[in-house]
């Protein structure tokens, strides 16, 4: 009996270390709880999310009936209104007015023109499929990510929060990774602001229960060139995707326009754009085992996703989502604690020259040196503040440098700079009540 | 170096280190009306809720939701802490019981698994396919038969299984007398045991 007791403390304390991702994730869903304090308890939430889907289910039918409609048709939705609707056969979506949404193509490659307003969308993917959402100044094609968009008459800026898109410009083409924002009028991707991050926090869904089973993931691969091959089993893939206005959380009464608008929208939309016809591109192998990768991450199955990604290194060396298949992998590893798995990715990251990600993984091989205790630790922190002396996680290394300082005579460098550049920070609130007032 | 690391509550290290005194004034802010106190209560004892929780319930997926219960009925009971004990065995004693209201309502309807990557990681590396699954087996087996005994007699077992507590502790956050404590863990010991030598007959 030993034995099976050794093991059942094994498996009780495996993963009692909560990792920074979830600690976060959890306080953006507590703080939304907590500024909503009559709202009801659980079992009294599941009759009203009951009673919401039931009423979803009624508006999703009427939209429906619209979608068959032809393409071209433009859904109008009121100002604090919502409306779901289906974007082909493989995306569905709840929009928050003020919002005005044309469908451009419907099928397996699905595109739609999003003129203002707020798009919650959750999209299915696989191989041959795609979502395109035009805003204006920028086309953001979906690999299958959480990502927001703020889109003004002037400018377009988009967020991603986890994954990757693809954005495209009159100037350039920008591959936005996990962590990172770009603009219409910008030619690079660069760290993710904190308000944009706290957004995308919010807007994240619950992930689903684990399998069951360690059924693996079937690999198409090669990927047949044709559309109809047979594809991987439909994970939904959450996606995000909001403009002008911040999304809004009142479930109030549905407005469907019909064709014309019965009530003129705030910013009515513009003459539809002439529109390049839909064709499917051609499927790329390390396209479809990133989607693989990033359903399974959805499913919290770490360790299929883990497969995907070394098959992608392995097969596609050259494909542009290399380092973020890199730099995810070291982020599974690190969750798991396999400490030198996670450093060993992290060098065949930094050996890829110019990669958006440098800092994404300077900062976690950082992470690792505190963690273990690394006597490197406070020198790869000093490092990567002058590396990269405007990155988000600025603050967090700031904080942790004081941290590894022996008292605060020796954190006085540090917390005099975590005041005064971040003086309503927690951190900073701490120190000054450790140090008696006095960072 | 710990104490410092444990004061700062930004990196995931052992909360329970915490000064009293540094909860007491959290506290004291968050019932004054400053809209930090609450975050940085959260920063500070979030590790702890989290690890009390999988140590209860294994690494199943509903500690996110259970651990955001925790903190709400922390927020809803925090008016009513006179400070008679730490900030930190007060919120303990909230985990424990989310955690048995879990396992009860558990009891009548079907809960999620443990996720399969949890027994991988358990499984020597260096196995034969063979021997790995064999591994996973017993260790799903040995789950399923702790999740068989009742929630209080599970939970007291388990804090002194797993986290090797005295009776006279394991009372304080169960809020029992230590007789009473020993004699759940007694019996959830007897329990588990026959379980497990009964899977062992009958595979």
């Amino acid at each position: 009996m030993s034995d099976a007791r050794t093991e059942l403390v094994g498996l009780m304390t495996v993963d009692d270390r909560v990792d920074d991702v979830t600690r976060a994730r959890m306080w953006s869903r507590l703080e939304d709880r907590l500024a909503d304090p009559e709202r009801a308890p659980r079992r009294r939430g599941l009759w009203l999310a009951v009673a919401g889907a039931v009423a979803a289910a009624a508006i999703g039918w009427l939209v429906v009936h619209r979608e068959r409609a032809p393409d071209g048709d433009v859904i109008i939705v009121r100002a604090d209104s919502t409306l779901t609707t289906p974007l082909g056969p493989h995306a569905r979506a709840t929009l928050t007015g003020p919002a005005a949404l044309r469908m451009i193509g419907v099928g397996e490659v699905t595109a739609v023109e999003l003129t203002s307003g707020t798009l919650v969308a959750e999209f299915t993917g696989g191989p041959g499929r795609s979502l395109r959402i035009e805003a204006p100044h920028m086309t953001v094609e979906v690999v299958g990510t959480l990502f927001a968009i703020e889109a003004s008459a002037t400018r377009t800026c988009v967020s991603v929060s986890h994954g990757r898109v693809r954005a495209i410009t009159e100037r350039t083409v920008v591959f936005v990774g996990g962590g990172e924002h770009t603009c219409s009028d910008e030619v690079v991707a660069s760290a993710l602001v904190p308000r944009m991050r706290e957004v995308l926090e919010q807007a994240a869904t619950p992930a689903p229960p684990p399998v069951p089973s360690p059924v693996p993931i079937p690999m198409p691969m090669p990927v047949p060139a044709v559309p109809s091959a047979p594809a991987p089993a439909p994970v939904p893939v959450p996606v995000h995707v909001q403009t002008a206005r911040p999304a809004v959380v009142s479930p109030p009464p549905v407005a469907v326009a019909p064709s014309p608008p019965p009530e003129p929208p705030p910013e009515p939309p513009p003459e539809p754009a002439r529109v390049a016809p839909i064709v499917a591109a051609p499927v790329d192998p390390a396209e479809v085992l990133y989607r693989i990768a990033e359903a399974a991450l959805a499913r919290r199955d770490f360790a299929a996703a883990d497969r995907a990604l070394a098959q992608l290194v392995a097969t596609s060396p050259s494909s542009p989502l290399v380092d973020e298949a890199l730099l995810e992998r070291a982020r599974i590893a690190y969750a798991r604690h396999a400490w030198d798995e996670a450093r060993h990715r992290l060098a065949e990251l930094a050996a890829i020259t110019h990669s958006p990600l440098a800092e994404s993984g300077g900062y976690l091989a950082c992470r690792i040196a505190v963690d273990t205790h690394d006597g490197d630790a406070a020198p790869c922190l000093i490092a990567f503040r002058a590396r990269y002396p405007r990155s988000a996680h600025d603050q967090d290394a700031l904080a942790t440098l004081a941290q590894l300082a022996a008292d605060c005579a020796s954190a006085q460098p540090y917390t005099t700079e975590l005041a005064t550049r971040y003086p309503r920070s927690a951190a900073t609130r701490a120190w000054q009540a450790h140090c008696g007032g006095k960072p | 170096m710990t104490a410092w690391i444990a004061m700062m509550a930004l990196t995931p290290v052992p909360r329970v280190l915490a000064p009293a005194e540094l909860d007491l004034a959290r506290v004291a802010r968050h019932l004054r009306g400053d809209g930090d106190a609450f975050a940085e209560i959260y920063r500070a004892h979030v590790d702890p809720v989290w690890r009390r929780l999988t140590r209860i319930l294994g690494p199943v997926a509903e500690r996110e939701d259970l651990t955001q219960d925790v903190f709400v009925t922390l927020h809803r009971a925090l008016p009513s802490f006179r400070g008679e004990s730490r900030l930190g065995t007060w919120i303990q004693r909230i985990a424990i019981n989310t955690a048995l209201d879990h396992l009860r309502a558990a009891g009548r309807r079907p809960t999620s698994p443990v996720d399969s990557r949890f027994f991988d990681e358990l499984c020597a590396a260096d196995a034969s396919p063979e021997v790995r699954v064999a591994q996973r087996e017993e260790l799903a087996r040995v789950f399923a038969c702790l999740v068989r005994i009742k929630p209080k007699k599970r939970i007291a077992l388990l804090l002194r299984l797993v986290d090797g507590l005295s009776f006279e502790a394991i009372g304080e956050l169960v809020e029992a007398n230590p007789e009473a404590v020993a004699k759940r863990v007694q019996q959830g010991q007897r329990e588990l045991d026959a379980l497990l030598a009964r899977g062992k007959e009958n595979p």
